[in-house]
């Protein structure tokens, strides 16, 4: 459960990234947030995870308030909040193993520090790997890996974290379209079951249209469209995006629903 | 909280079907190895440790001595004196790094086209890398005991040459690795209009290279002004003659008013060459300098 | 050539000369003036090279003469060279990684990293013999001093450079530590040191080769090690002696110097 009241960033630069969101997303949903580039979808995710520190209003996670959260209980909250980057962001020098047990680290502090995990945490990073279909990489190093299997190792490290809620901010703008459909779909089948509140920014719409439940569009750091993906048609996205609907903004490849 | 136990297993049994951790054994060995070696060497070395345990104390009063040296009035009687004898030599310090890191560049110029695979033939790059190599080995130290204070007798300039002479190896052979990542299309570019040999190394090569060279020129330089002070300890001028007499003597007013004028000079002219070495280069990208010349000098 | 490629055509206009780069010339004159100065202080002049080459002819006679019965019979402290650099190096890289990690914005507060910055750029301003006239004083002459002083030498050295090796690290597996809710220690040792740890053992070696360099320089003052066989010898006019002991001692630096180099190939 996630809750926006209000919620305002702006950037030590004076831009606005957020201007007024509300926002309320129940325990299991699957949101995808779209919007024109420069709309905030990024500051809204990060925001979630206290990434970017928000300058007024309400943010809730869980029933723990993010907004004025320091140290500590800022590190407990991140540690039940995944996060998925654009880049992978992976220590590329290491085995994709330590990289997945990184997920572990809130849950090890002392010893995680000498490299050492114990074997239960070792089992749930394997398992997060197996969930993502590559536990058989996991001794490799995560450079070896290609950029789909790369996101795959970040979906299997926050998935290690056995969070709550899972951030995810462009996963799959680094992938060729066949490839991010692929990563969406093993996204999608693990949010569902395990039932993670998932928040994912998407350029692309009809993937978008085609993983969420529920679709978030912004602008200029407001909320202008929420609903069900099924809701989204060619008039909704000109509110979006100022104009309508062309070849640029579906992903090329066929998307077959996998989940 | 969600425990390992209360998720839906991703695949049915859990033994069995995980990868088998590959045997770090390179590692390993390699750790162990360093291990042993360093333990022997604390265990064996000929050290009194015993003496640590009165060091900090020691160590305490000294700097008082030369703290108290710093503050007097250095326009009161003596310490003007103090103040203006080190100057004097710091300067001179200086001087001999310049002179001596002159030197080093204008020889290791020709050295450094020499030494690059994509200018020179292979058997000439080959010897003259052997020959910087060799250079690089031999401490300026050596080269000033052994063949420039018998020559140039006691004094800064054999002490600028010993350094000028030390400074070859690192330059050259620094400098011709800039001159091997030089972009070869621009160059290439300059043969395609017929231009000879040494036009195409002018006008394709070394606008290319000129940056990053004097850069390296300038690190050199901070890095003569500190190996110039050995070398005034047997006699080839600079900071170092007077710092060995003051210790001898132990006057540690004047030791610190000395070495407070070694670390503001050098902290200054650091700070005035790293200034200038990224203004150089800059919108060249990354500094050449930074790590590899200092891991190399 | 036909003169329409000389003459503007009538009505283009020709852009306007460029300012003159003032600076470089600037720079230049500031730069001729400091040789010329520096020159007439430390009195140069390559005379002597055609004059006076005799005079160091007996020395250098002597030089070609090497005793190598000598530099055998000095075995121990050749020995003791080497547990200098070991032991002081081991020791200063070891705290040097911690302290770089300290002095970068990546793994620590702004503010401590400018101050732990500057305190490295102070300590790292006084050269190594300093360091060992410093260490004699304090603990007296022997393998005490030479270890204390290299590794006051070397803290600098190998902190400065593991601290830029730190600074340049990818950003991204940071964030992503961040966002697991490491701590900041988490965040180095899981985010920052993979990256940068064949960065800091070739220093390490570095430094490693570095010492067996300065182990000349502070034996010459008294702090053990082969410098020290080297300063009384030069005061008794042993070249022969001397010259077998340099001798031996650049063929093991150049020996040292192709291993760090293949080393450092190899970890990076
Ligand atoms: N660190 C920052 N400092 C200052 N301004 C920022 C910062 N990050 C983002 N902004 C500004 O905040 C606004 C929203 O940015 P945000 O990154 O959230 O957009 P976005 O919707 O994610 O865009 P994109 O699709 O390009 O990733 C933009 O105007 C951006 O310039
Ligand atoms: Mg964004």
């Amino acid at each position: 459960m996630i809750t926006f009241r209000d919620v305002h960033v702006t950037y030590p630069t004076g831009t606005k990234g957020l201007d007024g969101v509300s926002l309320e997303i129940p325990e299991g949903e699957f949101v995808v947030v779209v919007g024109l580039s420069g709309a905030g979808k990024s500051t809204l995710v990060r925001a979630v995870n206290g990434l970017v520190p928000v300058t007024s209003g309400e943010l809730e996670v869980n029933g723990q308030r993010v907004d004025g959260a320091r140290g500590g209980t800022l590190r407990r909250l991140r540690a039940d909040v995944g996060m998925i980057f654009q880049g992978f962001n992976l220590v590329t020098r290491v085995s994709v193993l330590r990289n997945v047990l990184m997920g572990r680290l809130s849950h090890s502090p002392v010893s995680s520090l000498f490299g050492v995990y114990g074997a239960a945490d070792k089992e749930i990073a394997f398992d997060a790997l197996d969930r993502v279909g590559i536990l058989d990489k996991a001794y490799v190093r995560a450079s070896r890996l290609s950029g789909g299997q790369q996101q795959r190792v970040a979906i299997a490290r926050v998935l290690a974290q056995q969070p709550h809620v899972v951030l995810a901010d462009e996963p799959v703008a680094s992938l060729d379209p066949p490839t991010a459909n692929a990563v969406m779909a093993d996204l999608r089948r693990v949010q569902r079951q395990l039932g993670i509140t998932t928040v994912v920014n998407l350029h692309f719409l009809d993937l978008a249209k085609s993983f969420a439940d529920r679709i978030v569009g912004m602008r200029a750091g407001r909320i202008v469209f929420d609903g069900p993906a099924a809701e989204v048609d060619d008039r909704v996205f000109e509110s979006i995006y100022g104009r309508s609907l062309s070849v640029q903004d579906v992903s090329t490849a066929e998307v077959d629903r996998l989940t | 909280m969600r425990t390992v136990g209360t998720r839906p297993p991703a695949a049915g049994p859990v033994d069995g079907d995980r990868p088998k951790r590959p045997n770090p054994w390179r590692q390993v060995t390699g750790s162990l190895v360093t291990a042993v070696v360093v333990v022997l060497c604390v265990v064996t070395v000929d050290a009194q440790w015993a003496r640590l345990s009165e060091a900090p104390g020691i160590l305490g009063d000294y700097l008082r001595l030369m703290t108290r040296g710093v503050l007097q009035n250095p326009m009161a009687d003596p310490y003007t004196d103090y103040w203006s004898k080190a100057f004097e030599y710091m300067v001179e310090s200086l001087q001999m790094a310049w002179i001596g890191t002159l030197v080093g560049a204008v020889l290791s110029f020709p050295a450094a086209f020499l030494a690059a695979r994509n200018v020179s033939p292979r058997p000439v790059v080959f010897v003259t890398r052997q020959v910087l190599n060799v250079i690089r080995a031999i401490p300026e130290l050596i080269l000033a005991i052994a063949i420039m204070l018998p020559i140039f007798g006691l004094g800064p300039l054999a002490g600028a040459l010993a350094l000028g002479v030390g400074s070859v190896g690192t330059l050259g052979k620094l400098g011709s690795e800039v001159i091997e990542a030089v972009d070869p299309r621009p160059v290439e570019a300059v043969a395609a209009t017929g231009a000879r040999r040494l036009h195409v190394l002018a006008w394709g090569v070394l606008p290319q290279a000129l940056p990053e060279i004097v850069a390296l020129w300038l690190y050199r330089f901070e890095i003569n002004i500190r190996a110039g002070a050995i070398l005034g300890a047997v006699g080839a001028g600079g900071i170092g003659s007077i710092l060995t007499q003051l210790f001898e003597a132990r006057l540690w007013d004047r030791i610190g008013i000395t070495l407070f004028l070694v670390i503001a000079v050098t902290v200054l002219v650091d700070q005035l060459s790293a200034r200038v070495r990224h203004r150089i280069i800059a919108g060249g990208g990354k500094d050449p300098v930074a790590g590899e010349a200092e891991a190399l000098a | 050539m036909t003169a329409t490629t000389t003459v503007p055509a009538p009505g283009r206009a020709v852009p306007p000369k460029p300012r003159p780069p003032w600076g470089l010339y600037a720079g230049l004159i500031a730069c001729a003036v400091v040789t010329v100065w520096a020159a007439l202080g430390i009195e140069f002049t390559l005379a002597p090279l055609f004059s006076d080459l005799t005079r160091g002819r007996e020395v250098v006679a002597e030089f070609f003469r090497p005793d190598w019965e000598f530099a055998w019979r000095v075995r121990e402290q050749w020995l003791e060279t080497l547990q200098l650099a070991v032991v002081a190096g081991s020791l200063g890289c070891l705290l040097a990684l911690v302290l770089a990690h300290m002095a970068s914005d990546v793994t620590a507060p702004p503010w401590m990293a400018r101050t732990l910055k500057a305190l490295l750029a102070v300590e790292r301003s006084l050269p190594d013999v300093a360091w060992a006239l410093l260490a004699v004083a304090v603990v007296g002459n022997g393998a005490l001093a030479g270890i204390l002083a290299l590794f006051a030498f070397n803290v600098g050295v190998a902190a400065k450079l593991t601290a830029e090796s730190v600074d340049a690290v990818d950003r991204g597996p940071v964030e992503a530590a961040t966002a697991v809710g490491a701590s900041a220690v988490q965040r180095a040792v899981a985010a920052v040191l993979p990256q940068v740890m064949p960065n800091f053992l070739s220093y390490s070696f570095y430094v490693f080769e570095l010492n067996i360099r300065a182990s000349l320089v502070i034996g010459l003052v008294g702090a053990g090690g082969i410098g020290q066989v080297i300063k009384t010898e030069l005061s008794r006019f042993q070249y022969s002696h001397i010259s077998a002991i340099v001798a031996v001692f650049v063929v093991v630096v150049f020996v040292l110097d192709q291993a760090s180099a293949w080393l450092r190939r190899r970890l990076i």
